[in-house]
């Protein structure tokens, strides 16, 4: 009865799935299997960790003991757009991969075998493809001369809008690859959405939007709140497809820290930037987190 | 009724005109990479005029992309088995140590590098190396992109390792196994698929990586996604087609083997 109650409802698992009697003996023993988690927690200190302590501490004493790359960062208006910037592609993201990841995986819900997974394999493919190929490829497809200006000429418009160079460039390349994230956490819920719930609804004299405002999406709420979170960290942390397919009009921090790096050589001013994106996605992460409970985000 | 049909009917349309095109919108440009890497003009063109291998043989003889493909093959390789070394004991504990009191707090840790911004983390790893003197080599690469795989392992891993019937090692343990045994013999088969899965996917966030690698590679030390990345930066050559064309294929037949290995693969590792 415990396991078949663990199968049907998978938040349960964790309590159902020992029933094991607690003997001294197996008790210490489970203690040592704890122990397995100490060269990949060693590890994550060190390489996790330890290097972004190290990027927080350089911010403050590089060049010198002072707040003053901090300054730089307030007072630069520079800072403002690249901010401004930051934060502008980064919400483009996350809404475009919602609107087309949602009704994609309502749909991968619907079907089942070979259908699915094609739709399934579709959505990974651009992931586990390489970055640079990809916005080399979107660069080619997009230029002015490539063939989807063209394509948009025979459709009768005659000056088809530049659609390269600029954030929405951006925003497509990062949509594509993002797709993976928002698709599978929405479709996972969307399969614990019973019919019968919508049954009933029905039967209750709602209509599909109600039902769908009322039960499909606080059920998928989960989902789509982590999967927007791991959109906009990638999106914000992401450096090749903003320098191949932004502009002047659309750099972003990140460019900025590399800049700083290839250029100055200055690790003072690129942490304390780098100091600030964490804060961002420390902001997101704790949005996220407030919005669905932090076991939605943290646990696996 | 047949009002009530056609309005399936349209629906149904509308859906698959919808599939069709998001599908196209995620595959089409890998398709268009492939097609034109196989021009026979010396400049980019799309749709290709011609066909010939010709970019491909170039490049396939060239030492600078032979070299920079061994080195990414390299530190992929081992990427992959570190992360799986280091996240596959880690996802037993989390998922199999009974006591574990910080199992969310730990789980949560592992997740981390999945929500930090890329950059910033390549950024502190550069200054961590270049401190010690490790950036531009191999296990300097290995040590800092292993923290990018680990997530996608241990979560991977977490969830076959969830998904074996604790009665079956509970047998083998009463039938006189040691945990060790038990660990061998019972469980590792039963997660082969799903650690492989892991290790492939770790393998190819490792072999696409072009942020921390952006600042741990120096001249004569490029691996695959910068050398490519600044051939991109310099001019566009159908040289970079064809190795793109053979980049997205080797996604191809990792993906499908992965794929073949674990058909819900995307949603365990995504799916959370």
């Amino acid at each position: 009865m415990t396991l078949q109650s663990s199968a049907a409802n998978p938040g349960l698992r964790v309590m159902t799935d020992y029933p094991v009697e607690r003997r001294s003996g197996s008790a210490r023993r489970f203690e040592r299997t704890g122990l397995l988690c100490l060269p990949a927690v060693i590890y994550m200190l060190v390489g996790f960790v330890l290097p972004l302590g190290i990027m927080a501490s350089y911010s403050v004493t590089n060049p010198s003991l002072s707040l003053s790359n901090y300054d730089t960062l307030f007072q630069e208006s520079l800072y403002r757009i690249l901010l401004w910037n930051t934060v502008r592609i980064t919400a483009l993201v996350v809404i475009a991969t919602l609107l087309i990841a949602y009704p994609y995986a309502y749909l991968m819900s619907r079907l089942h075998g070979m259908k699915l997974a094609i739709m399934a394999l579709a959505v990974l493919l651009p992931f586990l493809s390489s970055t640079v190929v990809r916005a080399f490829t979107w660069l080619t497809l997009l230029s002015p001369n490539g063939p989807i200006p063209g394509m948009l000429r025979t459709l009768g418009l005659s000056h088809p809008p530049t659609l390269v160079g600029n954030s929405f460039s951006v925003v497509v390349g990062l949509a594509q690859v993002c797709m993976p994230f928002l698709v599978f956490p929405i479709y996972s819920a969307l399969t614990l959405v019973s019919d019968d719930y919508l049954r009933a609804a029905a039967s209750m004299g709602a209509g599909p939007l109600v039902a769908f405002r009322r039960i499909t999406l606080p059920l998928t709420k989960p989902g789509i709140v982590v999967g927007c979170l791991l959109v906009a960290v990638y999106a914000m942390g992401g450096y090749v497809t903003p320098e191949l397919l932004g502009g002047q009009g659309s750099v972003i921090l990140n460019q900025d820290i590399v800049t700083q790096i290839q250029t100055v050589v200055g690790f003072g001013p690129a942490s304390a930037v780098g100091v600030g994106l964490l804060l961002l996605s420390a902001v997101c992460v704790l949005f996220a987190a407030k919005l669905v409970g932090s076991r939605s985000v943290f646990g696996a | 009724m047949s009002r009530g049909s056609a309005e399936q009917l349209a629906a149904r349309t509308v859906a698959v005109l919808f599939v069709a095109a998001v599908i196209a919108f995620l595959v089409g440009p890998l398709l268009v990479t492939i097609a034109m890497s196989l021009t026979s003009t010396n400049y980019l063109v799309f749709p290709p005029s011609g066909m010939s291998f010709k970019w491909y043989t170039q490049v396939l003889e060239s030492a600078e992309w032979r070299q920079s493909a061994l080195i990414s093959l390299i530190v992929a390789t081992l990427v992959s088995v570190a992360a799986s070394g280091l996240g596959l004991p880690a996802a037993y504990a989390l998922v199999r140590a009974q006591r574990l009191r910080l199992r969310g707090a730990l789980t949560g840790f592992f997740v981390l590098p999945l929500l930090t911004p890329i950059m910033v983390l390549a950024l502190g790893q550069a200054i961590l190396e270049l401190t010690v003197g490790y950036s531009a080599t191999i296990i300097g690469l290995v040590f800092a992109e292993t923290a990018i795989a680990l997530p996608f392992v241990v979560l991977n891993n977490a969830i076959s390792i969830r998904a074996v019937d604790r009665n079956l090692e509970l047998a083998a343990q009463t039938l006189g196994a040691t945990p060790m045994l038990v660990f061998w013999r019972v469980t590792l088969p039963l997660i082969r698929r799903g650690l492989i899965a892991g290790a492939l996917f770790a393998f190819i966030a490792s072999w696409d990586e072009a942020a921390i690698t952006i600042f741990l590679t120096g001249p004569g030390f490029y691996t695959l996604p910068i050398q490519l990345l600044n051939q991109v930066e310099d001019y566009l050559s159908p040289a970079v087609a064809a190795v793109s064309g053979c980049l997205t294929l080797v996604a191809l037949v990792a993906s499908f083997a992965a794929f073949l290995l674990n058909r819900a693969g995307g949603t365990r590792i995504f799916g959370r």
